[in-house]
């Protein structure tokens, strides 16, 4: 790529402490996220898809610095933001949003929409008079697709998708570079989710914004993603170009996972084979030993057991943490 | 075809609210042949739980069936005739999975002793024989070493363990009918994968009628026979899978199939149904996809007769029209 990107994360760590549960003795971590890489270019959409506990909602928060880093960098529009703190954290913060999943519980019920979606830009100082505000607002309100008199409203008495728009429209008021959507459509019925899956791309095109998309609908994922990362056990296993990913994928765990998408076609479902591996989801607090996937891999060798692999070139801009199959 | 199990007819349920009558539920009538798996599809608020739940006589005060009934095998479980006598059926004939695995189990007991217990319930078992009955249940469900897990809490289960349990219960009295209320919609996608094939290999065992709710078009494509639409407490299509998917009449059907991506359609955009659901308290009386349709007119201000086609039967007069243009 010869665009700088926009979000360059390099070697991310996260440990959590866990409580030992007897006191004074030494408490464990636990190793959430661990060799973490992937760059987002302006204006493009990362996928990052993975099952319950996988850490992508961890990797979210990370790059947001709403959780520090244990190891890695992560480096915003050219600055390493991996440790900055005070008043330029702050200020940063006003060039990354976050949409969150469940529009029930992220928007404050005694504010009016206009409050909630005035207080980023009152917090920042960047609202110079109430006249002002209330313009700003109303633009916003426009651009996510709700009525103007949903400004004197309260959250309650919208719908789910337009809860969401509000959400949206809360984290565009300080014109991000930069969006962290985490599952934000999973809670929607499926013909809202279209409208606002449909919203959060005209939006990318007309503000070229990028967006990072976490969220374990292997589909919707599909349609708005430009690129997707796919994550087991807290590590990324596979990371390409949608069509690479979904027409021709290399690791075993995006297989197993692709093909347990259920697709709405009768004739198609029926005939499908799903690749089955046994086994559950590993125990990130007890990792078994050098590759993740290992246990439940059919194609895993002693070196799998041994040595962890990391995320190796196998096609032009294919990338998939797997010894033993190429592209 | 055989005589029906289950018949659903005409059924209207309301809740009394305090800001007036919801009508949840406005004419719904369904009917199931034995071995059958029927689709409930719709989006929340429509209905679909509140179906299963008038099944099983799970509705009750502040909500109450104000007309129509549910037979099970000809005769009546639940509405104004409904048989008293009949009610054995439940939890015995026709079982019901949830769908939080974890809410749905006593975290206090372990999970053999609640198997156990619906089966000295409602087989007469003893004890000894109960136990013996719920390790081999825990088996036929895939949860292996059975006897060690039977004194297990709920809490050492995995999700989609859980829900085998819960699937081990619902089929533990040999049931005629399983009705499963978003069974899947908590759980990863390959567990899920791993709990529909268990349904669908139980239901060709045990020759077992499935009625699964959901949202996902997906898992109806794969799973079931046959699919009834519902939309504001009222049921807009009904018909074989194959042929409501290949050839959706009803708008709302059309619209829904098309605002689901695919892996492999290289869509630009999704179809979008713009506007919400309309409130149940007043709901419209024509068709109440009139304010979201495309197409509507002025003539579908009135109720829409079902009409019914070769392959099922649709609630709208202009049904088969396309609704959504190909260029949105």
């Amino acid at each position: 790529m010869t665009v700088a990107p926009m979000l360059s994360v390099s070697g991310l760590a996260v440990d959590y402490q866990l409580s030992s549960g007897a006191l004074f003795r030494k408490h464990r971590s636990l190793n959430a996220v661990a060799d973490v890489s992937f760059d987002i270019a302006p204006g493009e959409t990362l996928g990052l898809v993975g099952e319950s506990g996988s850490g992508k909602t961890t990797v979210g928060r990370a790059v947001l610095r709403r959780i520090s880093a244990a190891k890695g960098t992560i480096v915003f529009d050219g600055e390493d933001i991996t440790r900055l703190k005070g008043e330029r954290l702050r200020r940063l913060r006003s060039r990354m949003q976050i949409v969150l999943q469940d529009p029930y519980t992220s928007l404050n019920p005694r504010m009016t929409v206009a409050d909630i979606i005035a207080e980023p830009l009152i917090v920042h100082g960047l609202a110079s008079s109430a006249e002002e505000t209330r313009v700003v607002v109303a633009e916003l309100l426009e651009r996510v697709g709700l009525p103007r008199d949903a400004a004197d409203r309260y959250p309650h008495s919208f719908s789910g998708g337009q809860r969401q728009r509000i959400g949206i429209a809360r984290a565009l008021a300080l014109k991000p570079s930069l969006i962290v959507a985490d599952e934000p459509v999973s809670a929607l019925d499926v013909s809202v989710r279209a409208q606002v899956v449909n919203l959060m791309q005209d939006l990318q095109r007309d503000l070229d914004i990028s967006y990072l998309f976490i969220a374990h609908d292997l589909a919707i994922v599909r349609h708005i993603s430009h690129r997707v990362a796919i994550m087991y056990a807290g590590r990324i296993v596979e990371i390409a170009p949608r069509a690479a990913i979904y027409n021709r994928p290399i690791h075993p765990y995006t297989e197993a996972l692709l093909s347990a998408v259920p697709i709405a076609n009768p004739k198609l479902q029926r005939v499908r084979r799903r690749i089955v591996h046994p086994g559950e989801a590993v125990d990130i607090a007890n990792p078994p030993s050098g590759c993740r996937f290992h246990p439940r891999c059919p194609l895993a060798t002693e070196r799998c057991r041994n040595e962890a692999p990391h995320l190796l070139r196998k096609a032009a801009e294919h990338f998939a943490a797997c010894w033993n199959r190429d592209a | 075809m055989t005589s029906p199990l289950l018949e659903i007819d005409n059924l209207h349920v309301c809740f009394d609210t305090r800001a007036g009558t919801v009508q949840a539920l406005r004419g719904v009538s369904l009917s199931l042949a034995p071995g059958e798996t029927l689709g409930i599809v719709g989006e929340s608020g429509s209905g679909k739980s509140v179906t299963a739940q008038a099944v099983m006589g799970l509705i009750d005060v502040p909500g109450r069936i104000s007309e129509g009934e549910v037979r099970w095998q000809g005769r009546p479980l639940a509405g104004r005739n409904a048989d008293r006598d009949a009610r054995p059926v439940w939890g015995k004939e026709i079982t019901m999975v949830f769908q939080n695995p974890m809410t749905s189990l006593n975290p206090l007991m372990t999970v053999g002793s609640q198997i156990s217990e619906v089966i000295e319930l409602h087989l007469g078992l003893s004890r000894p024989a109960a136990r013996r009955r719920a390790a081999e249940l825990l088996s036929s469900v895939g949860i292996s070493g059975a006897e060690r897990r039977l004194d297990q809490y709920p809490h050492e289960f995995s999700g989609g363990m859980r829900q085998r349990v819960m699937i081990a219960m619902g089929i533990a009295c040999e049931p005629k009918l399983l009705i499963a209320d978003e069974p899947t919609t908590a759980l990863d996608v390959t567990i899920q994968a791993q709990i529909l094939e268990l349904m669908a290999e139980l239901q060709e065992k045990m020759g077992l009628a499935i009625v699964l709710i959901t949202h996902d078009l997906g898992i109806v494509a794969g799973l079931c026979h046959r699919v009834a639409v519902m939309y504001a407490g009222q049921i807009v299509e009904t018909g074989l899978v194959d042929a409501i998917f290949e050839n959706p009449l009803h708008p709302y059907t059309q619209g829904l199939i098309r605002s689901t991506p695919g892996l492999d359609a290289e869509e630009e955009r999704l179809t979008a149904i713009e506007g919400a659901p309309p409130g149940l308290l007043q709901p419209p009386a024509g068709c109440s996809f009139l304010p979201r349709c495309p197409i509507g007119d002025k003539g579908c201000e009135a109720p829409q007769a079902m009409r019914i086609f070769e392959t099922g039967m649709v609630a709208c007069r202009k049904a088969g029209v396309p609704a959504w243009s190909e260029a949105l």
